[in-house]
């Protein structure tokens, strides 16, 4: 990327100037940056912001934007509050360096296909707060096409909803070729995102109608589950896999994901 | 612009387009025992410490790494020997092209986890690709350099 100016505000407000007023291209974990062939009169690094943090608010967890993979990986807070599912939807990106740098605020604004971690905000019902606007739901803020620009100050995760988050992939730190989270919800009931398909995760509204408010769903319920998701998710094809592959693994990952959930 | 950094201990000032990554920033200002790889973040030979953390430096953009410390392979030459006499004695170090971000990457998960397991290691350096080896010996030289640090 070229990049005629680059600042690194140390405030949100003076970020917020840059970015929104100003209209500059916002630098996250910036390591895809690089292999981007466009030129940007202002690049914002956000590095400076102090928004790398995860902390425990009680009846949730705030993950700053600039938090890094790895940190969501190892986070003790986030694995014991959500068993683990944190780890399972970070640990296959590449490699330790890389996570070190990709940062949960600039995989969410990317709206990458490819991310685990994005399906599983998903389940969760992640709720994005955005600087001197609108806080969104993660779902919503997938779908939703935006003109205006944005900055992401924290993702808050409610702590009550038992998560889980499966994969499938060719290796260990290749992307998935489909991946599902399942979360219930206390009070809500559940909610299911099939991401990776290879497009950007989807609610399957559905599956978690059918599902209820039954917390421990059994194997046969659960399947069902599954199938429904396979029905009402719209899948395509790309080098890891056929639509009509990830259709059928659908099935399984979302059962196995609720199973897990319900433990 | 101009970014200030710590280089190995020193400091550093060096001229580039903010864009550029510190890969080739490093490189063309005579840092050149920072390899590049496959330019993606993936393979891992790029490597370098930010601040203390490994990081693919084929993937940082030069502008974020101002004010910061960076280490090359040179920064932690002693280290650095002492490592290399196990990749020797397992035969991993070959045509040697990998070594210095995989031997960044070791020392980083030697301060980060105590006492790793066969798969935390693994985990640990699945970032880290080798052309040669088919990574036996290179496990091998780990697991004997990690033990002979407690002994």
């Amino acid at each position: 990327m070229e990049i005629k100016e680059y600042v690194r505000p140390a405030s949100l407000d003076e970020a917020y100037s840059f970015v929104v007023e100003k209209k500059g291209f916002p630098l996250g974990g910036g390591a895809w940056v690089h292999m981007n062939v466009r030129s940007v009169d202002l690049a914002v690094d956000l590095s400076a912001l102090k928004l790398d943090y995860i902390v425990d608010k009680g009846d949730a967890v705030e993950i700053g934007a600039m938090a890094t993979a790895r940190q969501i990986e190892t986070s003790a807070l986030l694995n014991q509050a959500f068993s683990g599912a944190f780890a399972r939807a970070t640990e296959h990106l590449v490699g330790v360096q890389l996570r070190n740098l990709i940062t949960i605020g600039g995989t969410v604004a990317g709206k990458y296909g490819f991310s685990d971690l994005v399906t599983l905000l998903v389940a969760l019902d992640a709720k994005l707060v955005l600087y001197r606007d609108k806080t969104i739901d993660i779902a919503s803020f997938l779908t939703a096409a935006r003109e205006t620009p944005y900055l992401i100050e924290k993702i808050i995760v409610a702590k009550n909803a038992a998560a889980a988050f499966q994969s499938v992939r060719v290796t260990q730190n290749d992307f998935s070729i489909l991946n599902a989270g399942a979360a219930f919800h206390p009070g809500k009931g559940w909610q299911i995102a099939v991401g990776a398909r290879p497009a950007a995760a989807r609610l399957a509204l559905k599956a978690a109608q059918y599902l209820g408010m039954s917390r421990k769903p059994d194997e046969h319920t659960a399947k069902e589950a599954g199938c429904l998701a396979s029905e009402e998710i719209s899948f395509g094809s790309d080098v890891r896999g056929s639509d009509e592959y990830r259709k059928l693994v659908c099935e399984t990952l979302v059962m196995r994901a609720v199973m897990e959930a319900a433990k | 612009m101009t970014i200030s950094l710590k280089v190995n201990g020193k400091p550093v000032k060096i001229e580039c387009n903010p864009g550029d990554v510190l890969t080739d920033v490093l490189r063309n200002a005579g840092f050149v025992e920072v390899k590049k790889g496959c330019g993606t973040g993936n393979c891992g030979i790029c490597t370098v410490l930010l601040d203390g953390v490994p990081v693919p430096s084929c993937s940082l953009i030069a502008g974020r790494a101002d004010g910061h410390e960076i280490t090359t392979i040179r920064g932690v030459e002693a280290e650095a020997r002492e490592f290399a006499d196990f990749l020797v004695a397992e035969g991993a170090d070959q045509c040697g092209f990998c070594s210095p971000g995989f031997t960044l990457n070791v020392l980083a998960m030697k301060k980060e986890l105590k006492s790793p397991s066969i798969d935390e290691i693994k985990h640990y350096m699945a970032g880290n690709l080798c052309r040669c080896t088919g990574y036996e010996g290179q496990l091998r030289a780990v697991v004997k350099y990690l033990e002979a640090q407690h002994e």
